[in-house]
């Protein structure tokens, strides 16, 4: 592939920077990303006590980064409706720079939140710096994986009108039901709820952040996690490789 | 198919399917002009025709060739030197009109003090400049239009496709766009223009073609397409055209009544002209005139087709 990475990455900036200007005009943008997880993170505390809240933040980590990655398609189908997508289609930009500075801008989005509840979990729960870089690997992948998954179901909704309501259950079919908040174990009296949780892919970078952060007993066996999180980004990576940048 | 290359736009039994519309059936161009302006009614394929070409949608059948490539095998290649205004496209309201041309160009691959300097001159070129740092949302409509504009030429990309460019802007930036362009074609930059304005057409338009219902009716120089058309004056009456004498209506001549409004317009052949005018009662208010590219537009689209 002959990829030229000053283009590309000048290409990711100008896309990325774009679509920061509404987060850049609008401070009001912090507290909408922090406030949600915190709330789940009190909720927690006051059902569990600081055991439970822990957990609560790790979850906190991980659905805030979630989410950079679940609201894509609404990004994509307004740009797409806005016809700016058709600009860079015609233009050197190709689909990868596109997709990248996209994900990027709603990474920097959700950055605020995503350094606050790190912190809170450092001061609650001081780690070494190798479960730190653990934790970075971790939002990486949760990063990665959810902006696979956003581009995958952006090349699906044909209807701006659909776009809200389906990152809304997105979110909550990979972020408030599933064990992020919570730890799976609570599910584990349950076996049909612990099979669906399974099976869902954010499951997976929750849980291996308890394992391997916050050294929590892991209710199954944690290279059960690591294949899984690899075998859900492959899917998803062909997933969205397929979206057309080109109309047929 | 061996096809010559040296056109800047080339297209052989080009079609487009929707279902079971043909939005474009069999278009056979070849363009080399510096600017050349393709007219139709709305739905006439235009935009159709201008994302095929500049690489956003598939043809159906049929092929075509953008600065030499292939549409559809080498779509990269033409990417790198083209840039397109898409009829609807709408800034991001946040960003301010210069950041829209600067990032654009950034992502484009210029070099950042480029990029700056091509910005801040397009910017001042087309009046931007005292808004240049104003969010889009809170401009005007034709102020946003033309921020869009903007980014796309400030990249003196070989070839730009615009697709109704001026769509929305008042006169004077109407002008200023139309002289913007001129100057840049005259460096040897091209252009692919599409509109419903006439008078566009006939001040940017080397080479003008008539797009309707899929298919090219007409295509040429001003004089070439004038030509096309049997009559070179018309007399616009001020009368609408259930109100004139029938023995007007129902000359034994080679001449078009056309109803417009309160008036008439008959199109006929410099020969006819004082025949017709006598024929007009005294008391209309009447005046003539050599057919326009209007005229000419819409002579063609009345051939067999409703408007």
């Amino acid at each position: 592939m002959n990829l030229n990475l000053n283009n590309f990455l000048k290409a990711c900036l100008g896309i990325c920077y774009l679509n920061i200007t509404s987060l850049l005009r609008s401070p009001l943008w912090i507290p909408s990303m922090l406030l949600p997880p915190l709330a789940m993170v009190i909720i927690f505390f006051i059902i569990g006590g600081k055991p439970l809240a822990i957990h609560a933040l790790i979850g906190a980590v991980i659905a805030s980064t979630a989410n950079t990655g679940l609201y894509l398609p609404r990004l994509v189908i307004l740009l797409k409706h806005s016809q700016l997508q058709d600009i860079f289609v015609a233009s050197p930009v190709g689909k990868f720079s596109y997709m990248t500075g996209l994900a990027l801008s709603r990474l920097i989005g959700s950055s605020p939140a995503i350094l606050t509840f790190i912190t809170a979990l450092l001061i609650i729960k001081p780690v070494d710096a190798s479960k730190i870089s653990v934790l970075l690997l971790l939002i990486f992948l949760t990063w990665l994986m959810c902006c696979l998954i956003g581009f995958s179901i952006a090349t699906y909704i044909k209807n701006i009108v659909h776009a809200d309501a389906i990152s809304n259950l997105l979110s909550l079919a990979l972020i408030l039901l599933p064990p992020i908040y919570y730890p799976l174990n609570l599910l584990s009296k349950n076996i049909y709820a612990y099979t669906i949780a399974l099976a869902i892919p954010t499951t997976h970078l929750a849980e291996a952040a308890r394992i391997f952060v916050l050294e929590s007993p892991p209710p199954i066996n944690p290279s059960i996690h690591t294949l899984s999180i690899i075998v859900y980004i492959i899917i998803f990576a062909i997933l969205s490789s397929r979206s057309r940048w080109r109309e047929p | 198919m061996v096809m010559k290359r040296s056109y800047t736009i080339e297209t052989v039994k080009l079609s487009k399917r929707y279902n079971d519309y043909w939005a474009l059936k069999d278009i056979d161009l070849t363009i080399n002009s510096n600017v050349f302006v393709l007219m139709g009614p709305n739905g006439a394929g235009k935009t159709t025709l201008v994302r095929i070409l500049s690489t956003q949608l598939l043809p159906t059948e049929g092929l075509a060739y953008v600065l030499g490539y292939d549409v559809i095998k080498e779509a990269n290649k033409i990417r790198k030197r083209i840039a397109v205004l898409p009829q609807e496209a709408r800034p991001i309201p946040e960003a301010t009109p210069w950041e829209h041309v600067y990032f654009y160009l950034i992502a484009r691959g210029y070099g950042f003090s480029t990029a700056k300097q091509e910005t801040n001159k397009i910017l001042e070129e087309l009046g931007l400049w005292d808004v240049r740092k104003k969010a889009t949302i809170y401009l005007s409509a034709g102020l946003r239009r033309r921020t869009i504009l903007a980014a796309i030429l400030a990249t003196h990309s070989d070839l730009c496709f615009l697709d109704e460019p001026t769509l929305g802007l008042d006169p004077t930036s109407r002008l200023t766009t139309w002289n913007y362009i001129i100057k840049l074609s005259k460096r040897g930059e091209k252009f692919f223009i599409t509109t419903n304005y006439s008078n566009e057409a006939e001040s940017l338009g080397e080479n003008i073609a008539l797009l309707n219902k899929g298919k090219l009716i007409a295509y040429g120089s001003i004089d070439k397409l004038k030509k096309l058309i049997p009559f070179k004056l018309k007399i616009t009456i001020g009368v609408q055209y259930e109100k004139l004498p029938n023995n007007i209506k129902n000359l034994d001549l080679e001449y078009k009544i056309i109803a417009r409004g309160e008036s008439s317009i008959i199109y006929l052949k410099e020969k006819n002209l004082d025949q017709i005018i006598s024929l007009l009662p005294p008391n209309y208010n009447f005046s003539v005139a050599e057919i326009s590219l209007e005229d000419i537009f819409i002579l063609k689209m009345s051939e067999g087709a409703e408007l």
